[in-house]
């Protein structure tokens, strides 16, 4: 730890070591860099996945990657940004200084609801049918939350409120080893992923309707294409195809879950 | 609430200080707007007088309608009667009104005229910015 507390790694290492993670660290970014093409046709832009994995890859731990689009008329001045990733003030002490304040600042998404954000992500979620058994059979406490607001903190939904929704429906959660359920996974299939073989490991895109829905015996595309939405009199746009590991929404529900 | 005296060396400390992880580029590319049925080089979703080569755009009154496409001068939505009537006060001025100076030159002129014929009767534009 330094001399504040902080935790850091690499303490005691090499120099030779310390260069070993460093060079490890540009491969993962030229990795990163090679694992997607982009082509835009008219107003549709196609996104292929180069990598040999669905893209992103991993668990759902926040990891997501986005569209970021500026969109500019002929004077050059910005009329839209879709999926703009910016500064974000929250009732946390994020900054450490004793004080909730404007001054409590992070990074996110910041209008990820809206719909010309495209966003690439798996979701688990708490079915209705199992928050139910958790709580009147296991006795999972019912006021278990499930959600906060990333802005307030406050608890936005509980176990109990889950185990009382309507049947057939589920709640998203970070709350892994409660879900037992994918409610969103729009991650783009790598090349020649069979539907036969996603279905046995449980890795069908969800909804199922994306991806060329082959069916049993079929095979998924390996591209997404995207309808573009510009704004009207704009005259040329930049896209840039966004990658986080760890998102904010995620972390504030850790320390938020303790 | 303060995650460092609370949590101590807790490894969210490290991520919420150093903003999370900040996201990396993985791949880039542009959109430009298709059609430019004027070739002017101003698309037509901005091209502010779409039928009519415009290059510089200019649009005095700033109404959306570029100077060459529009001798709409009281901005009622057609080139008429009133338009005529103010565009003659003008005519040869040495100090116009801007917008009367329909071909981007130095005053209003025969040249202007000629232009104001051609869009006599008719509403101003067509433009991609409406």
């Amino acid at each position: 730890m330094d001399a504040e507390g902080t935790l850091l790694f690499g303490g005691g290492l090499s120099v030779d070591e310390v260069a070993g993670l460093s060079a490890g660290a540009d491969r993962a970014r030229d990795n990163l860099e090679n694992s997607a093409s982009l082509d835009v046709t008219g107003d549709t832009l196609k996104i292929v996945n180069l990598t040999g994995h669905k893209l992103i890859s991993g668990y759902p731990e926040g990891r997501r990657m986005w569209l970021n689009i500026v969109w500019k008329d002929g004077s050059g001045a910005m009329l839209r940004e879709d999926g703009a990733y910016g500064p974000l003030t929250v009732d946390f002490d994020v900054n450490d200084d004793g004080s909730v304040d404007g001054d409590d600042v992070v990074n996110t998404i910041l209008d990820p609801e809206d719909p010309n954000t495209k966003i690439y992500e798996v979701h688990g979620a708490v079915s209705q049918e199992w928050a139910y058994k958790l709580v009147n059979v296991f006795g999972v406490n019912p006021a278990l939350p499930l959600t906060y607001d990333s802005v307030t903190g406050a608890v936005d939904h509980t176990l109990g409120d889950v185990a009382m929704q309507s049947p057939d429906t589920a709640l998203e959660t970070f709350h892994f080893v409660l879900n037992n359920t994918v409610i969103k996974n729009n991650r783009i299939p790598p090349y020649g992923m069979r539907y036969d073989d996603a279905e046995e490991r449980s890795i069908l895109p969800v909804p199922d309707s994306q991806y060329g829905n082959p069916g049993p015996g079929g095979i998924y595309n390996y591209w997404d294409e995207v309808t573009l939405n510009p704004p009207a009199g704009a005259v040329n746009a930049t896209i840039n195809l966004m990658y986080q590991s760890t998102s904010w929404e995620y972390v504030s529900f850790l320390y938020l879950g303790q | 609430m303060s995650f460092l005296a609370n949590e101590g060396d807790n490894l969210l400390d490290g991520w919420l200080n150093a903003g999370m992880s900040p996201p990396h580029v993985m791949a880039s590319t542009t959109w430009t707007s298709g059609t430019d049925t004027d070739a002017d080089g101003v698309p037509d979703a901005g091209d502010n007088c779409t039928e009519v080569a415009n290059a510089d755009q200019r649009d005095t009154d700033g109404d959306g309608f570029g100077n060459i496409c529009d001798a709409d001068f009281n901005n009622d939505g057609i080139m008429y009667t009133a338009d005529l009537s103010y565009f003659r006060s003008k005519y040869r001025s040495t100090d116009p009104d801007a917008s009367l100076v329909l071909d981007g030159k130095s005053n209003v002129n025969a040249q202007d005229l000629s232009i104001f014929r051609s869009l006599y009767g008719k509403p101003p534009g067509p433009s991609g910015l409406h």
